[in-house]
């Protein structure tokens, strides 16, 4: 019962907001190109789907986003577990990193652009920039929140310092680390348009500022259903395998 | 019992700081010897310093004054072979029931084959054969505690420090870890200081019961069990002494009551 309704209650959702959309655009006082019905939106899919054209800009897409948001992973999680394991080194950087993560990555594109030209590489440094704090932050809670009973256990058994950080701190901060990364992975994947609206021509921020310069506004839409549905299975994927890992280290979830 | 003394705690006061600046001192001047192969339990009320105590002899903790020797030796960081086994059991989650038992031997460099052979030696001292491939989430307390057991006694021990070790299982499954570490303790004979607040628990498992009173903590009286095992918690002479300690805590009641009745 409960499957079931996990996935007929979302139905009815959509069946909603579609039938409202439509009868919206039912009335007429729009033009077509203002707000375009869903109808045309999912013939705009079945178009470029069909050319391939659709498929090119999700790999791209998608190419640039794990890129940047790897990168970010690879930078912040070594960072995170060293600032979180000294706590002196936390107390001096943390004023700056809580200085930085308020700027939106959108206000370093004159920069990024300046700096990293046109291409893949501005869009991955927007993404890289996204996930990273919440990578950092959600590393250095989970090594400082560490049981001391482990530690203390491992201290007991003569454990070196170096192997302290890497068989108890690493794996026990490990389900939390994985939380962050599920958090910046929808951060991220937020700014994945912002990145791909100047220096480049593919992708699905391309896809939406291109289609608006043509005035396909159904295409718009298109590019921006995809991107939700997207951004909807990322997570859900990530979800599922935080899940995983926090059934195997025994949270009662 | 031998009479080689094994812990010598001499004169030693622990006073901590806390984060108002102001000192606490939790223990005042505590003596007490603990000989080679004894079982010794820590009794007292919660604030009496106990598992200060304990953490002092282990290591975890540094002592304000006096001195703490093992093999007389003064007490440093802690040592593989002085293992403290927790309340909360200290288990890593994210590693088997035998990846669990190997951990000292792994830290130690022993190799897997032998890790191995060692770790199936003492799954099978405590019960947990079946349970090998298991992770600690998926046992119940007593069996997290006897994980946490055979680990410590991987490493062959000299001392078992025992912190509150069945405090949060059941009244039941705690009879028969008490039996079960009474066992233990006579095939392996460690040296075992175990803390409690349970009178039963002491006068069911120590050779002598450190009686502790609190603000500051310090060591009242020493009461010996001069009771053979497998002890009997029904037996008269278990019952006496056990009387006897209820009487220390002033938890008997007054003669003069039956007078009422």
């Amino acid at each position: 019962m409960a499957v079931k309704e996990k996935y007929f209650l979302p139905l009815i959702t959509f069946t909603l907001v579609l039938t409202a959309w439509q009868a919206v655009v039912s009335l007429g006082i729009w033009e077509d190109y203002l707000f375009p019905s869903p109808v045309a939106v999912a013939r705009g899919i079945m178009e470029i789907a069909l050319n391939g054209m659709l498929w090119e800009h999700i790999g791209v897409s998608l190419f640039r986003f794990f890129t940047g948001y790897l990168l970010a992973a690879m930078i912040a999680v070594p960072l995170g577990l060293i600032a979180g394991w000294h706590r002196r080194l936390w107390l001096a950087i943390d004023p700056l990193v809580q200085v930085l993560r308020p700027i939106s990555p959108i206000a370093w594109m004159p920069l990024i652009a300046l700096w990293f030209g046109i291409g893949n590489l501005p869009a991955i440094v927007i993404i890289l920039l996204a996930a990273f704090y919440p990578i950092l932050l959600s590393t250095v809670a989970a090594v400082k929140n560490v049981d001391p009973v482990y530690l203390k256990v491992a201290q007991n058994f003569g454990t070196s310092q170096r192997d302290i950080l890497k068989k108890v701190v690493v794996p026990a901060a490990f389900p939390y680390i994985m939380m962050g990364m599920h958090i910046a992975l929808g951060t991220a994947w937020v700014f994945l348009v912002a990145g791909e609206m100047m220096g480049v021509r593919s992708g699905l921020g391309f896809l939406i500022v291109d289609a608006r310069n043509s005035m396909r506004t159904e295409l718009v839409l298109a590019g921006m259903i995809i991107i939700g549905a997207l951004g909807l299975t990322l997570d859900r994927s990530i979800g599922s395998l935080e899940k995983l890992v926090k059934r195997r280290w025994g949270f009662n979830a | 019992m031998s009479t080689r003394k094994k812990i010598k705690v001499e004169d030693v006061t622990k006073v901590f700081t806390n984060n108002k600046g102001e000192q606490q001192q939790a223990l005042a001047g505590v003596d007490l010897t603990v000989f080679d192969t004894e079982f010794i339990c820590l009794l007292g009320a919660s604030g009496c310093g106990k598992t200060t105590l304990l953490n002092l002899m282990a290591g975890f903790e540094s002592i304000s004054s006096g001195t703490i020797y093992i093999d007389d030796k003064p007490v440093g960081s802690p040592q593989p072979q002085y293992q403290t086994i927790f309340q909360n059991y200290g288990l890593f989650p994210w590693r088997t029931v035998e990846e669990n038992i190997e951990y000292g031997l792994e830290v130690q460099g022993v190799s897997l084959a032998e890790r191995r052979k060692i770790a199936a030696n003492y799954m099978e001292m405590v019960g947990l054969e079946k349970f090998r491939h298991s992770h600690p989430h998926q046992l119940s307390g007593g069996m997290q505690q006897r994980v946490a057991i055979a680990r410590a006694l991987a490493v062959e021990p000299e001392v078992l420090f025992m912190d509150e070790p069945f405090g949060a299982l059941d009244a039941l499954t705690r009879f028969r870890m008490q039996e079960e570490i009474t066992r233990i303790w006579q095939e392996n004979k460690q040296t075992i200081v175990f803390v409690t607040h349970d009178i039963d628990e002491a006068v069911f498992l120590a050779d002598r019961i450190f009686i502790m009173s609190p603000y500051p903590g310090r060591i009242k009286t020493v009461v010996p069990v001069p009771i053979g095992r497998p002890r009997d918690r029904t037996d008269y002479d278990f019952i006496k002494i056990r009387d006897r300690i209820y009487g220390e805590f002033k938890l008997t009641v007054k003669k003069e009551l039956d007078y009422y009745i």
